[in-house]
């Protein structure tokens, strides 16, 4: 049998005069004495463990697509990536759509795969809503056909019908809902819209309540009151996942008077009391830069190529913040495009593989050796885009040490009090 | 490469977790994902920006 050899970190604890120890591929977390701590290599063996530890490769067998139908929005949301509103008018064809699926279901096949993702985004997806309904019933058709299985998803912003609500409930499978907190809150942040999205939110979670999740971008001026917004979220929509994000400076949110990012240390102080009133309500929270996943892959997240998706002219991109061709960082993302004659998309596999070599956090050296890697992957290389344009793949997050601290808070955390609110427990 | 086995780890340590981090243990997920529960996350990975 080949021994294999573990990373074990160890994390000075001041504070209890002991050492947290981490081994990232077992997911394993120690609390050491000090004195101890002392002995301990930097690898461990697993000796002669039969066990299988390690979990299979990363998203090795799935096949994923995310539509961006439009670029229209019927809010004017103050911090908005996009700076999307009622002024912009693009919406994606029927014909780019259906090739989308085509191109997923195809490619399912190829690689044996038996379900298929679809997720539809914005702009406010729902202003295309001919175009989702339409594209909802063609990919049924289209899984049936080749007999796998489906998940449709969406990111909205909740400000439609009651027919509309009722729609989404019956026919997609996760809708994820941007609320910002509670009304004072959410209409600063969201163009008054909370009475509307708080309504929405409560059809959806009265009729189909485990496909709810909440979106909330964190701001200065909300950053004070997340425990109590969890709370607020919990009371109304328990058991649903909590998702909580710091205001990116892109897009509006750059130059943006009211709203700023909110001081990281704060924002992850607050996020670790809401993992408590999360557990609390049965449910678990997540922010970006804590993702417990497997630990074969370098990515911060599918923008290093593994994403498809596609734009509603055409392009395919990586990254669906770049969904606009502004500036060269936008065509970094952009790997391919529909072809108007053949109905298919043409890929740039040089520029894909490309993506997957440059967007890995082990290009970055102050990752290297650093334990909080394992959950954070060098932060999402879009909000560093805006701050580094052009060596944001090879930077280190600029909430780096804010980031460790917060790292080794959740280990202290998970030895504490175990991982209710951050992972289901069954 | 001085190493022990994780057996005489354990041993050394006062508290030991070992964190359930598998694929597919979201309401809405299968067991090829690895979401964690985040349907959000389905397709991209976790994003900040949205």
């Amino acid at each position: 049998m080949r021994v294999k050899y573990y990373r074990l970190f160890k994390i000075s604890d001041e504070k209890t005069n002991s050492v947290i120890g981490f081994i990232p591929e077992l997911f394993r977390i120690y609390r050491f004495n000090s004195k101890d701590a002392d002995i301990l290599p930097d690898y461990i063996n697993d000796g002669d463990s039969n066990e299988n530890f390690l979990s299979k490769s990363y998203m090795s067998n799935i096949v994923k697509g995310k539509l961006i139908v439009t670029n229209k929005c019927n809010l004017s949301c103050a911090y908005c990536y996009s700076d999307c509103g009622p002024r912009k008018t693009s919406v994606m064809s029927e014909k780019i759509a259906y090739a989308a699926i085509d191109y997923l279901i195809q490619r399912a096949k190829k690689l044996n795969v038996r379900k298929v993702y679809l997720s539809f985004f914005g702009g406010e997806p729902t202003q295309a809503w001919q175009l989702i309904q339409n594209v909802t019933t063609y990919f049924n058709k289209c899984i049936a056909n080749a007999k796998l299985q489906r998940h449709i998803g969406i990111n909205t912003n909740g400000v439609f019908t009651l027919e509309q609500a009722r729609w989404l409930a019956e026919n997609l499978d996760s809708i994820t809902i941007s609320l910002d907190g509670f009304k004072t809150i959410h209409d600063i942040h969201r163009s008054g819209s909370f009475d509307q999205t708080f309504n929405t939110a409560q059809i959806l979670y009265k009729e189909q309540p485990q496909k709810l999740a909440i979106r909330s971008t964190v701001s200065n001026i909300s950053v004070d009151s997340l425990p109590k917004i969890a709370e607020f979220f919990g009371n109304n929509f328990p058991h649903c996942v909590q998702m909580y994000e710091p205001l990116s400076p892109i897009g509006r949110g750059q130059n943006c008077t009211v709203l700023k990012p909110p001081d990281p240390t704060l924002f992850f102080t607050k996020f670790l009391e809401v993992v408590r009133i999360a557990a609390k309500y049965d449910t678990i929270v997540h922010t970006s830069v804590l993702q417990f996943k497997s630990m074969t892959d370098g990515a911060f997240c599918g923008a290093n190529g593994r994403n498809f998706i596609v734009v509603y002219d055409g392009r395919v991109i990586s990254c669906h913040r770049m969904d606009e061709e502004i500036d060269p960082i936008d065509s970094f993302f952009h790997y391919g495009f529909f072809n108007e004659k053949t109905n298919k998309f043409v890929f740039n596999y040089r520029k894909k593989k490309g993506l997957e070599k440059k967007l890995n956090a082990e290009n970055i050296s102050d990752c290297r050796n650093c334990f909080a890697y394992y959950f954070c992957r060098g932060d999402c290389p879009a909000n560093k885009s805006a701050l580094f344009p052009k060596t944001f793949w090879k930077e280190p997050s600029d909430k780096c040490e804010a980031i460790r601290e917060f790292v080794k808070a959740t280990l202290k955390y998970l030895l504490n009090y175990g991982s209710q609110g951050l992972l289901r427990q069954s | 490469m001085k190493t022990i086995n994780l057996e005489k780890l354990d041993q050394l340590a006062n508290k030991v977790i070992s964190l359930r981090v598998k694929f597919g243990i979201g309401d809405a997920c299968e067991d090829d994902c690895d979401c964690n529960g985040d349907p959000d996350s389905c397709g991209e990975g976790p994003c900040p920006i949205g």
